[in-house]
C-alpha cells in the first residue's frame, strides 16, 4: 500500500515543472528534488567533465553540485530559472578543483577515443591526422588557466551568450569578452602551426 | 583597419558582436590580409574540432543510478553525527588548497619580517649599548691584605717621614727636605694593583686607615663580570681638592664570552686635607665611564662623541706629561674623524683639524704623528666633500 502511494507520488512529481519542484523540494520534498536532479544530471555532468576531463572529478563536481543546491534551495529566487543558478555551482566546484588539481596531461586521458574512432572504417591515415588535430586542441584547452577554460566551456559547448556566461559565472560582460579573447589568443598561438 | 585592430575586433566578429558598419570593415580587413584571414581560419577551426569533440559516455547504468546517490548523500548528511561533522571540519582545514597556502605564506611572511625586525632593533640596541659600556664589566677593587708586621713597618717609615718633616718645620731657614719615595702600594699588598708615584705623607697615613676599615670588596655600579683595576693617579695635593686625571685599565670578559682590556679616562681619588678619606674608588668624569674609540664606532651618538673628546682634551692639557698622553692624542684624532663622519659639521671638522694640528707639534712618538697626519688627510677629505 505504501509502495503504491509513493509511486502515485513521483507519477505526480514528473508533471512538475522546474519552479513547481524547487517549491516542493524547499518544503523537504527529497523526491521533487530528485526529480530536478534526473532533468539535469547530464548537463551537469558533462560540463564538469568538459572542465575536468576526468569522470570520476566530474562525477564528484556533479553530485556535490546538486547536494549544494540541495542545501542552498532556500537562497534559491524564483523566476532567475534552476539551470543557469546550478550551472553556477557547477562551474565554481570545477574551476576550484582545477586550482586545487596538479596538471598532469597524460595522452592516455585522451587515446580511448582514439581507439573508438578507428573503427568507423575512414582512411587510417586521414583519421590519424584528424586524431592527433584533436588531441592537440583538447590538450591545449585543457591547459587554458580555469577562469579562461570556464569561459571558453560556456561559449563553445553550452553556446551561451556573453551575458549569461557573465551570469553564470559571476563576473561582468567585459571581463567575459577578455577572458574569451584571451583564450581565443592563446589557443591560436599554441595551435597555428599544427592547423596548418 | 590595421591588423592590431583586426586582432582587437575578430573574435567579437566571430561571435557576431559586432555592428554592420564594423563587419563589414573587418570583413574587407581580412579578405585582403592574408594574416588576418590565416588567423580567422585557425580560430574557425580550433572552435569547429573543439565542438565536435565526441565525450566518453559513463558506464552502463550510471545515469539510472546518479540521483539516488545524490539523495543518499543528503540524507547520510542530513543523519551525520556531530563527531563526523567535526571530523569534516578538521579535514577541510588541514586540505591544502591555494587560497590556504596563500595565506600560510602571507602569515610567514609578517612572522619573519617580525622576528627580523625584532633581531635588527635587538642588534642596533646592543651595538649602542656596546658603545656605552663597552666592556659590561664589574669594577672590583680589592683593599690589600695587610699582614701585621707589613703594617708596623709600613707605620714606623711614615713615622720617620712625619718625625723629619717636623725637623724641617722647626728649622725655618733650612730649605724643605725632599720628600721621599713611596713604596708602592702593590708591595703592600698584593690585591690593590696600583702605583702611585708621589703622595704626601698625611695623605698616605689617611689611607692607610682607610684602608683597613674598608671591608673586603668595594665595588662600583658598573655590572656583570668582575675585573681587576689598575690605576696611575696623577698630581695629588694637599692643598686643595685635586681632580687630576688618570686612565683606568679594566681587565674583563665581554658578553660573548671573550676577554678584553679596554681602557678608561678617570678621575683620580679625590683627596681632601682636612678630613679623611672615607671612600676608596674612583669617581668617573662626569659620572659616566668614557668608551674607548676605534674608528668603526660609527653607531656612537653625537653628543657621546663630544663628551668622550672633551674627557681627553682635558686630561691632555692636564697632565701634558702622562705617559697615556699620545693614547689622548690619537682618542681625540679618533673622536672628532667620527664626529665629521656622522654629523658632517664643517665647524668640527675644522676644530678637529687644528687640534690636530696642535697636536703633532706636541707628540714626539713618530707612529702617532703617523696616524694623526692621516687621521687630518682624512678630515680634509670629508671637510672637501
Amino acid at each position: 500500500m505504501e509502495d503504491l502511494m509513493v509511486e502515485s507520488k513521483r507519477d505526480l512529481v514528473d508533471s512538475f515543472d522546474d519552479e513547481k519542484l524547487i517549491f516542493e523540494a524547499k518544503k523537504g520534498n527529497l523526491f521533487s528534488f530528485e526529480k530536478l536532479v534526473k532533468r539535469y544530471q547530464k548537463k551537469i555532468y558533462y560540463l564538469a567533465y568538459r572542465m575536468t576531463k576526468d569522470h570520476d572529478a566530474a562525477d564528484d563536481i556533479a553530485q556535490e553540485t546538486f547536494i549544494k543546491a540541495y542545501y542552498s534551495l532556500q537562497k534559491f529566487k524564483e523566476g532567475y530559472g534552476f539551470f543557469p543558478w546550478i550551472y553556477r555551482i557547477c562551474m565554481n566546484l570545477s574551476i576550484n578543483y582545477l586550482k586545487r588539481r596538479k596538471f598532469v596531461i597524460s595522452e592516455s586521458m585522451i587515446s580511448p577515443q582514439m581507439e573508438r574512432k578507428e573503427a568507423v572504417g575512414f582512411n587510417p591515415l586521414d583519421i590519424l591526422i584528424k586524431e592527433e588535430k584533436r588531441i592537440k586542441i583538447e590538450n591545449a584547452i585543457e591547459k587554458l588557466p580555469p577562469p579562461f577554460k570556464a569561459v571558453f566551456v560556456l561559449k563553445i559547448y553550452e553556446d551561451l551568450s556573453y551575458e549569461d556566461i557573465a551570469r553564470a559565472l559571476n563576473i561582468s560582460k567585459g571581463t567575459v569578452m577578455s577572458r574569451l579573447f584571451r583564450a581565443r589568443e592563446r589557443l591560436i598561438k599554441e595551435l597555428r602551426g599544427d592547423l596548418n | 583597419l590595421k591588423c592590431e585592430d583586426f586582432d582587437r575586433l575578430f573574435h567579437l566578429y566571430y561571435d557576431d558582436q559586432l555592428d554592420e558598419a564594423a563587419s563589414k570593415e573587418i570583413k574587407a580587413h581580412f579578405q585582403e590580409c592574408k594574416r588576418c584571414s590565416e588567423k580567422l581560419e585557425a580560430l574557425k577551426s580550433i572552435e569547429k574540432v573543439a565542438k565536435d569533440i565526441e565525450l566518453q559516455e559513463p558506464e552502463e547504468g550510471y545515469w539510472e543510478s546518479f540521483s539516488q546517490r545524490v539523495r543518499n548523500k543528503i540524507v547520510l548528511r542530513e543523519k551525520k553525527p556531530f563527531g563526523l561533522k567535526v571530523k569534516s571540519l578538521f579535514e577541510s582545514l588541514t586540505t591544502i588548497s591555494p587560497s590556504k597556502l596563500k595565506l600560510a605564506a602571507s602569515l610567514a611572511t609578517l612572522v619573519l619580517v617580525f622576528i627580523i625586525g625584532k633581531l635588527y632593533i635587538d642588534y642596533r640596541i646592543a651595538g649602542l649599548e656596546k658603545l656605552r659600556y663597552p666592556m659590561s664589566t664589574k669594577v672590583t677593587i680589592v683593599p690589600p691584605q695587610v699582614s701585621e708586621e707589613k703594617k708596623k713597618e709600613f707605620q714606623a717609615e711614615e713615622n720617620k717621614i712625619v718625625s723629619q718633616k717636623k725637623i724641617e718645620a722647626r728649622k725655618v731657614e733650612k730649605p724643605p727636605a725632599k720628600v721621599e719615595k713611596m713604596k708602592p702600594a702593590k708591595e703592600v699588598g698584593a690585591g690593590l694593583e696600583r702605583e702611585i708615584e708621589q703622595i704626601p705623607p698625611a695623605a698616605k697615613e689617611e689611607r692607610m686607615a682607610d684602608m683597613m676599615k674598608a671591608g673586603p670588596e668595594v665595588t662600583t655600579e658598573a655590572p656583570v663580570n668582575t675585573a681587576k683595576m689598575a690605576v696611575a693617579p696623577k698630581e695629588t695635593s694637599m692643598a686643595k681638592p685635586s681632580e687630576a686625571f688618570g686612565i683606568a685599565k679594566i681587565e674583563g670578559v665581554t658578553e660573548k664570552g671573550k676577554s678584553k682590556t679596554s681602557k678608561i679616562a678617570i678621575m683620580a681619588e679625590k683627596t681632601y686635607p682636612d678630613t679623611t678619606m672615607k671612600k676608596i674608588g674612583y669617581e668617573i668624569i662626569g659620572m659616566e665611564r668614557v668608551g674607548y674609540l676605534s674608528e668603526n664606532d660609527t653607531l656612537i651618538s653625537p653628543d657621546s662623541l663630544k663628551k668622550i673628546i672633551e674627557v681627553w682634551k682635558d686630561f691632555i692639557d692636564k697632565n701634558p706629561k702622562d705617559p697615556s698622553i699620545d693614547e689622548g692624542y690619537q682618542q681625540v684624532a679618533i673622536g672628532y674623524l667620527l664626529l665629521g663622519k656622522i654629523t658632517k659639521d664643517k665647524s668640527e671638522i675644522e676644530n678637529g683639524i687644528k687640534l690636530i694640528e696642535k697636536y703633532l707639534k706636541l707628540t714626539k712618538t713618530e707612529q702617532i704623528k703617523q696616524l694623526l697626519k692621516k687621521t687630518e688627510e682624512e678630515l680634509k677629505s670629508s671637510k672637501k666633500k
